[in-house]
């Protein structure tokens, strides 16, 4: 995989979803789509296990240095990185079952993998909530709003499939099937 | 060969897992450090993120037309004016105190002065759950955290300034997250009259809800609140507060220089079934503070020594 690609649209999605994400929230909520969920999916349908999971943990913790809370300006490292690193893993292991190259596979892997990541941000920081009083959290409400933004990420997901299959070959991926018969083409 | 088969991605992702798990429970205190690592990610993000804002606010034009238009320019130069009025005449009611303290022998702090400046909103966090804006101004400028406030359009508060400013930026928490706490304000009658007093909690929708104090209050401007009873006119509650009435900073943890800023439109009240006494508001800014591009920032300007301002 060409590590410099990758970190190039990762900028760039990145910078889209902080410019956009609040314009597209439902009212003032969490109900947002995430973009930084369908790369890390499409590179986990595509590359090297290694590789899909240290760009899971990359973007994610991007995320959460770009996430500061509270009175205090605190900046917690780990909940998205870890998160995205749980949907990658997912997505690893049911990707054999998935015709890749659908937009629909991009759209519902999306949605489960944002699940997935979600579910473990919320209840890290539902855990500090009980002994750090540094920034407020309501576990349940956002719990539901994260849970409705996933649905939204699977849109997101299926647009942005459109945009990141035609760049297939730029990434480099490395197919496995390659190597089945013990030839490389 | 010893450093091939320690140093390789697989023990780097398992370390790198092990550390983020640690880090993601540590303490605020413990966990501090890792803020050093936030420039250089906001410094790759903000030149990125700026052209699609910038796009975007073409395409959604509702709040640079807002922003825009001799009508537009009236409203603020009204709002502006308003502002000067109430707080003059909150400083007269003070300077009438301060006088008779002074009678009383009793030393007072001089008024901080304030400089302006409008500077750019260079990101958002990442994470709605949080609403924090990094501001393209730090303490070169003379941002201070907690005494420095921005605010939108001269008169309406965004937030204040929070954690350790950076040379060059610093970050505003805007005052309807839910982590910036309850806020005291005064509704106003009209546009000079005091109206009750009241404590306002975030509720992380950009509303903010709480009950009007029913007793008249000593406001830290000096003036004082009207008791809810001679606000709703006597009993009357059709004549007291009502929807559309804006409320006010007064607010003792914020600045001097921040009270009478403006909070937002009551924009309902009600009387809770089980206490007929209590009533309850909720107040909602009139613009949407965590996505405005530019904001006012109100810093302490320092005086030297003899007093004259920069």
């Amino acid at each position: 995989m060409r590590w410099t690609i990758l970190l190039l649209v990762a900028a760039v999605v990145l910078g889209l979803q902080q410019a956009v994400q609040a314009s597209l929230a439902v009212g003032q909520t969490s109900i947002a789509p995430s973009f930084a969920i369908p790369l890390v999916v499409f590179v986990a349908l595509f590359a090297s296990p290694m590789s899909a999971m240290w760009t899971a943990l990359l973007i994610g913790l991007a995320i959460d240095l770009a996430s500061p809370r509270g009175t205090g300006d605190l900046i917690v490292a780990g909940p998205n990185a870890l998160g995205y690193l749980i949907g990658a893993y997912f997505v690893l292991t049911v990707r054999a079952l998935m015709y890749r190259r659908n937009p629909l596979t991009l759209m519902v892997l999306s949605i489960i993998a944002c699940m997935l990541a979600e579910v473990f941000v919320v209840a890290v920081h539902s855990i500090r909530a009980m002994y750090s009083d540094a920034y407020a959290w309501s576990g349940l409400t956002q719990l539901g709003q994260r849970m409705l933004g996933a649905l939204y990420t699977g849109i997101a997901g299926l647009v942005m499939s459109f945009v990141l299959f035609p760049m297939i070959p730029l990434f480099g991926f490395h197919d496995p099937r390659e190597r089945r018969f013990g030839a490389r083409k | 060969m010893p450093r091939s088969r320690w140093i390789n991605p697989r023990i780097g992702l398992t370390a790198a897992i092990a550390a983020l798990g640690v880090l993601s429970f540590a303490p605020p205190g413990a966990a501090g450090w890792v803020g050093a690592f936030r420039g250089p990610v906001r410094t790759v993000l903000a030149p990125i993120a700026a052209p699609f804002a910038l796009l975007l606010g073409l395409v959604l034009r509702e709040e640079s037309i807002a922003a825009s238009g001799p009508a537009q320019e009236a409203l603020t130069q009204r709002d502006g004016y308003l502002r000067e009025v109430n707080q003059l005449r909150a400083e007269n009611d003070d300077l009438r105190r301060v006088i008779a303290d002074l009678q009383h022998g009793l030393d007072l702090n001089p008024n901080i002065p304030v400089r302006q400046f409008t500077a750019a909103v260079i990101g958002s966090s990442l994470d709605l759950s949080s609403m924090m804006l990094s501001v393209r101004a730090g303490t070169r400028e003379g941002v201070e955290p907690s005494a420095s406030v921005a605010v939108v359009r001269g008169v309406h508060l965004v937030g204040r300034v929070v954690g350790s400013p950076s040379p060059r930026t610093c970050s505003v928490l805007p005052f309807t997250d839910r982590s910036a706490g309850s806020i005291n304000g005064v509704v106003m009658l009209d546009a000079t009259r005091f109206g009750p007093a009241c404590r306002l909690e975030p509720q992380g929708d950009g509303t903010l809800t709480g009950r009007l104090r029913s007793e008249a209050v000593l406001l830290p401007t000096g003036a004082s609140s009207a008791a809810i009873d001679s606000a709703s006119g006597g009993g009357d509650a059709q004549a007291g507060v009502k929807p559309g009435m804006v409320v006010r900073l007064a607010d003792d943890s914020w600045p001097q220089s921040a009270q009478m800023l403006e909070l937002g439109v009551v924009e309902s009240v009600e009387t809770p079934a089980q206490d007929i006494r209590i009533r309850t508001l909720v107040v909602r800014p009139k613009y949407r503070v965590e996505r405005v591009s530019e904001v006012t920032l109100r810093v302490p300007a320092v005086r030297s020594s003899n007093g004259a301002q920069p």
